[in-house]
């Protein structure tokens, strides 16, 4: 195993290690063996459902992963979570490798390390009070005493909207909004440095979503986060994000400042998913035809480019030969594609 | 579609009317403190080849007025109120048997999770198969070829061995294509789309939109597409219908909707969208949350998180009103401006 984190495709100048970024995940993969049932059952397959990954998060910003379902995005925040072993890569959070650190001191890695989930109702555990849940981390990582621990409680909830005359009740005492503001109490209440915020809007009704990302984006400048936000809503994540990363079939397929994405995105793939984003002003009448057929199964990915099967500009070459992402050509510094023909102006080689 | 109906001897004009035409409906549900009314006289058409969005959040009643309709609402609540006029025929007060005449075959729904509304232990050619032999009477090998050309239809590639194929085995948007197959088998005059997208992926979810207008096209049925995404009604709905707690808080054609909403609450909706203007700035909200069944709130319902309220909001319901042309607002401030305007 290397000790320096190993080249990663992407313009990057070395720092020190406390201002470096955030997190650095080189070459990441995790793949599910699927066997047949008994304890000696033959592997009938490997789920692919996070390959050869590499990014950066750097502190303060907001870096999201898009993808639809399937294409491994929560497979992979939960890897660096540390809640499922890596198979091969690196994760490096804030200039220490995971692998490096003990079990003992991993435990206070995960308190800088905090989730939330898509699920208000299933993230949170029932026989718990609000005050309980938002606290449950404070105790499990001893953070101060019982009087601190409740001070912390009390402030993290206001922080997030809620009312501390109801840090008594019980989940299903509140409703989806009010849940997700429990949840994300819970996640700042360790003083977290990276927040991994998996589809935290999906289950919420549309006039609580636009309440919750603002909540989201207040948050992260008074308690000093940095998010790893992970969705499969674009106009939420070209709202919030300062870096978007496109997943498919486990890779990442394009990278790039949202903006630059947004404008000038140069992945079919991405190209496909901005232009399948639903949007108010067409009226009664589609505009592209949405690229045919599903996402493959991570089971069997086709060979050479992911997107070939699905991808109106594929050619003979993408058919063999997988792109790697590489820096694109006439983009913005740090616009990464994995497309053979990633820049327009140039000809089939 | 505008046969006349021996059994009622009503005779329906010739001219195009709507196809179904729901007044005044009302559901309540029956709970321990007492009555609780969710769906509270809620009107609306549906028209041959055109399409209904129906917008509203959780607990706005939306999916309860769909499902009164089918006469399937669960226990505790009941209709209690209304009519909804279906080929001379009111649904509402139809009897089991005539609701199943109609339910499936001329009025279909569609739902937003296909892997809960299909039976998982019958493959999808024979849950539509099923379809035929029930309403049409078709032998069992008739119904068959009648199910691989509806799979065929929706676009499901390889018709004869998917129609083979468990619910399980199929993806969520080839799922969601045999739930619409099945939906249309026998041609219905009405489809009715639940969340029909919701569960969706992006780029799946522009195939089914695609698909459910195509098919709208080439059928001519009438949609009543319930969603809580303003975004997708706008790319599907002909008139645009906004429901607050129970109660319409606005209708009118989708085009003027998106362009120049009336009631606070679709102004609000509509605002708190990210859109590319507001990207990094926060989003203007909507204060608080949609008020729970039991909350007792008189006057307008939308009162309490409504930023332009008066007293006088609180006086009375504020009547759905025409403020200008086939556009209804139920808001007294809102029909001020539109006439001051």
């Amino acid at each position: 195993m290397p000790d320096s984190p190993p080249d990663i495709p992407r313009e990057y100048t070395p720092q020190a290690e406390t201002e470096g970024p955030l997190l650095r995940v080189c070459n990441l993969t995790k793949h599910f063996e699927l066997r047949e049932p008994g304890l000696f059952g033959r592997v009938t397959g490997t789920v692919q459902a996070v390959t050869d990954v590499s990014f950066e998060i750097h502190r303060g910003e907001t870096f999201a992963i898009v993808g639809e379902s399937g294409c491994g995005k929560s497979t992979l925040a939960k890897t660096i979570a540390t809640i499922y072993p890596a198979d091969f890569g690196e994760v490096w959070f804030s200039g220490n490798r995971l692998a490096d650190i003990s079990t003992g001191d991993l435990k206070s890695t995960r308190r800088r390390v905090q989730m939330i989930f898509q699920d208000p109702f299933g993230s949170l555990n029932p026989r718990m009070t609000a005050a309980e849940i938002i606290a449950e981390p404070l105790v499990i990582h001893a953070m101060g005493d019982k009087v601190e621990q409740r001070q912390r409680t009390r402030e993290v909830a206001e922080a997030v909207g809620l009312d501390t005359g109801d840090l008594n009740r019980y989940p299903h005492q509140f409703s989806g909004g009010q849940r997700q503001r429990i949840a994300i109490a819970r996640a700042i209440a360790p003083k977290p440095k990276l927040v991994i915020a998996d589809e935290p809007l999906s289950a919420l009704d549309v006039s609580i979503q636009s309440q919750i990302l603002n909540l989201m984006v207040a948050l992260q400048h008074r308690e000093n986060l940095t998010y790893f936000f992970i969705s499969h809503d674009l106009a939420a994540v070209r709202h919030v994000a300062g870096r978007v990363a496109v997943m498919y079939l486990g890779r990442i397929v394009e990278m790039a400042d949202t903006e630059a994405l947004f404008a000038d995105a140069r992945h079919p793939y991405t190209q496909a998913l901005i232009a399948a984003l639903p949007e108010i002003g067409h009226g009664k009448k589609r505009r592209a035809a949405a690229p045919a057929g599903d996402v493959p199964s991570p089971l069997a990915p086709p060979p050479g480019c992911p997107f070939h099967p699905r991808c109106p500009k594929a050619q003979d070459l993408c058919r063999v030969e997988r792109p790697e992402l590489a820096t694109v050509k006439k983009a913005r510094k740090g616009h990464l594609a994995a497309c053979h023909f990633s820049d327009p102006e140039k000809p089939q080689e | 579609m505008t046969n006349p109906s021996p059994a009622t001897g009503i005779q329906l004009p010739d001219q195009p009317g709507p196809v179904l035409s729901v007044r005044d409906l009302q559901v309540v549900f029956d709970t321990e403190t007492g009555p609780v009314t969710v769906v509270d006289h809620l009107s609306f058409d549906l028209h041959a080849g055109k399409t209904l969005g129906m917008v509203g959040e959780s607990g706005s009643g939306k999916s309860v007025s769909a499902l009164a309709l089918m006469g399937l609402i669960p226990p505790p609540g009941r209709v209690c109120g209304g009519t909804a006029m279906f080929d001379g025929q009111d649904l509402l007060h139809a009897t089991p048997r005539e609701l199943q005449s109609v339910r499936g075959a001329r009025i279909a729904m569609i739902f937003q999770e296909p892997m809960t509304a299909l039976n998982p232990v019958f493959s999808i050619g024979d849950q539509i198969a099923e379809m035929f032999h029930i309403h049409q009477s078709l032998s069992k090998h008739e119904a068959w070829g009648q199910a691989v050309a509806a799979i065929e239809r929706v676009g499901i590639p390889d018709p004869k061995v998917r129609a083979e194929a468990y619910p399980h085995q199929l993806s969520g948007g080839m799922r969601q294509r045999a739930m619409i197959a099945m939906a249309l088998a026998c041609h219905p005059d009405v489809l009715i789309a639940d969340e029909a997208t919701t569960a969706l992926d992006t780029t799946v979810q522009a195939q089914i939109l695609d698909l459910i207008l195509d098919l709208q096209a080439a059928e001519g049925m009438a949609i009543l597409f319930i969603s809580h995404n303003l975004a997708v009604v706008s790319e599907v709905a002909d008139d645009v219908l906004v429901i607050y707690a129970g109660r319409t808080a606005e209708t009118a054609p989708a085009e003027s909707f998106f362009e120049d909403p009336l009631h606070p609450y679709s102004q609000g909706l509509l605002a708190t969208l990210p859109s590319a203007d507001l990207r990094g700035k926060p989003l203007p909200t909507i204060p608080g949350m949609v008020p729970g069944p039991h909350e007792t709130i008189t006057g307008c319902r939308f009162k309490p998180r409504c930023t332009v309220a008066e007293d006088r909001c609180a006086a009375n319901v504020p009547p759905l009103q025409s403020v200008s042309g086939d556009r209804h607002v139920a808001c007294i401030k809102a029909g001020n401006r539109s006439h001051a305007g």
